[in-house]
């Protein structure tokens, strides 16, 4: 009997991607979007941690445990902590019709709560109509992003009325990433 | 009073076409956002549904161990305890842990279930202590930054790959003995040569009818009553240096902690929890190790199941000497092969 369930269970393990999902730490994001003339030109992310990693952080960061975390304490670890993911492009990849666009990192910001650690990023670009996709994804899947609710998306300035945002998993280039928005235009589809 | 009316009037039509112009640029537009459906595969939604499952577990048990900490004790205490063994076995799927270890190694050497259990709790126990060892050394740990850096204390994980190339090399060396023919391919793993004794055609057989697996039952089952004490030591031995060898394996499989272990263990000493944090933590381990296990023991069946489908396939006892001869030397090379590349990528040297 054991051998019934266990065997095909084994199998499929070991016959199935060699990567499955195990991130350790899990970012839930808000994303605002600012658009000129019809043409996307920047975005600004806010990264929630979940109450570990942003207790980790938070503790990181307060050199002297005092419950505060001062600009000093801030600027002394911010290069360390933030190295690693700086490293990986912020885990974010743009698209301008389907091809990696270059970005501008304007402005990183921590938020320091015991419970909640955020960081706030803001990149711009030169100016990408439809079809445009931006995504957030770590490829060893370290870090989970999702998004924040149902909310979780703004919009800064006028959007073509025959164009609307889609969230969810990306598609060609963002095969596999989660946290993917696209602008599409026309095609209802 | 018509008079403030029509200047009421006019101030309202005058803000109402001021408003009602174009959308300028600084305006905030809410339009809807629709949510893209999977339309991924069963894998990819099962994959989905597991990391899902992860992030609400990983809410669940910040939530109840805070619960724990406002004085809800022991109902959020069991239901946080498990909370986070299902979130340990589901974390366990993933990449890391040790599954790709010890797959390799049970698939390339005979050996019991419950080795293969108890290898399981053995990674299980070294993770949890491995987790709250490198707390304790939480200067080294917030030293090494954040992310994947949280288990990276230097050392430990180049020992672990040291140890895991070791092993495979000498899986590796018992797989050549025994294709030269210095050991009975069954052997393998066992560390002895019980065959040559003459004791292997004795009880093989039965054995193999009953377990379908005729090296493994002969360790540890009632020698001592039938072969008498010269026999019994000389497996004793034999099952010691098995068991040190497995020991090393899980030990080696499971010293570099899960770093979500860590942030809840951080987490607690951060929150004055240690006994709950060490218990989640324990929970959680115990769900990786039940992960382990299964695989473990899966691989271990996966090998019996292949030798019988073969010794039964008309190719008989030639036919099943290959196989288990390819699972020898299979399981040698992975396990070495993982040693060597991880170890060689800790160090970060070009392959190439």
């Amino acid at each position: 009997m054991l051998r019934k369930f266990l065997i095909p269970a084994f199998l499929a393990l070991v016959a199935s991607p060699p990567v499955l999902a195990n991130p350790d730490v899990w970012v839930t994001t808000n994303w605002h979007v600012q658009m000129a003339g019809h043409s996307v030109t920047g975005l600004t992310l806010d990264w929630t941690f979940d109450a570990f990693a942003s207790s980790y952080l938070f503790t990181t960061f307060d050199a002297d445990g005092d419950g505060t975390v001062t600009n000093q304490e801030a600027q002394a670890k911010e290069d360390e902590l933030f190295a690693p993911i700086a490293e990986q492009d912020w885990y974010l990849t743009i698209l301008g019709d389907g091809a990696p666009v270059s970005w501008h990192l304007q402005h990183v910001e921590p938020v320091f709560e015991p419970d909640h650690f955020g960081l706030k990023l803001t990149v711009s670009f030169d100016g990408l109509q439809a079809p445009f996709a931006a995504s957030l994804h770590d490829d060893v899947l370290f870090f989970d992003f999702s998004f924040a609710g149902d909310d979780f998306l703004t919009v800064e300035g006028p959007v073509d009325p025959a164009c609307r945002f889609v969230a969810g998993p990306g598609e060609g280039a963002l095969e596999g990433h989660t946290s993917t928005i696209t602008l599409r235009c026309g095609d209802p589809s | 009073m018509t008079d403030s009316l029509a200047r009421i009037l006019c101030i309202l039509i005058v803000v109402s076409f001021t408003t009602a112009g174009p959308v300028k640029a600084e305006e905030i537009s809410l339009p809807a956002v629709e949510m893209a459906t999977q339309e991924g595969g069963l894998w990819d939604r099962w994959t989905d549904a597991i990391v899902a499952f992860q992030r609400r577990a990983n809410a669940e048990v910040a939530r109840h161990m805070n619960a724990i900490d406002s004085g809800k004790s022991l109902g959020a205490l069991f239901l946080g305890l498990a909370i986070a063994f299902v979130y340990g076995v589901f974390h366990a799927f993933g990449p890391g842990h040790g599954k790709f270890i010890i797959v390799s190694y049970f698939l390339g050497r005979d050996a019991q279930i419950g080795r293969g259990v108890v290898m399981a709790i053995q990674v299980a126990i070294v993770h949890v202590i491995a987790a709250i060892a490198i707390v304790w050394l939480a200067d080294i740990t917030l030293r090494a930054g954040f992310g994947i850096g949280l288990a990276e204390v230097p050392g430990v994980r180049a020992a672990s790959f040291l140890i895991i190339a070791a092993i495979g090399l000498y899986m590796l060396y018992q797989a050549f003995r025994a294709a030269l023919g210095y050991i009975d391919p069954s052997e393998v793993g066992h560390g002895h040569s019980h065959a040559q004794e003459g004791h292997a055609q004795d009880h093989g057989h039965a054995h193999h009818e009953e377990h379908g697996h005729s090296h493994a039952h002969s360790h540890g089952h009632g020698h001592n009553e039938n072969h008498g004490h010269a026999h019994a030591h000389g497996h004793g031995q034999a099952s010691e240096a098995s068991k040190v060898e497995s020991g090393l394996m899980a030990v080696a499989a499971g010293i570099v902690p899960c770093p979500g272990a860590v942030l809840i263990m951080l987490y607690a000493v951060a929150n004055d929890m240690i006994y709950p944090g060490f218990l989640l933590v324990a929970a959680m381990s115990l769900g990786i190790g039940l992960t382990i296990c299964s695989l473990g023991v899966g691989a271990i069946l996966a090998r019996q199941t292949a030798l019988r489908l073969v010794e039964g396939g008309g190719t008989g006892s030639s036919g099943a000497l290959v196989v288990r001869h390819g699972f020898n030397f299979g399981g040698a090379i992975i396990v070495t092969l993982i040693g060597l590349v991880s170890f060689v990528a800790f160090l970060d040297v070009p392959l190439g």
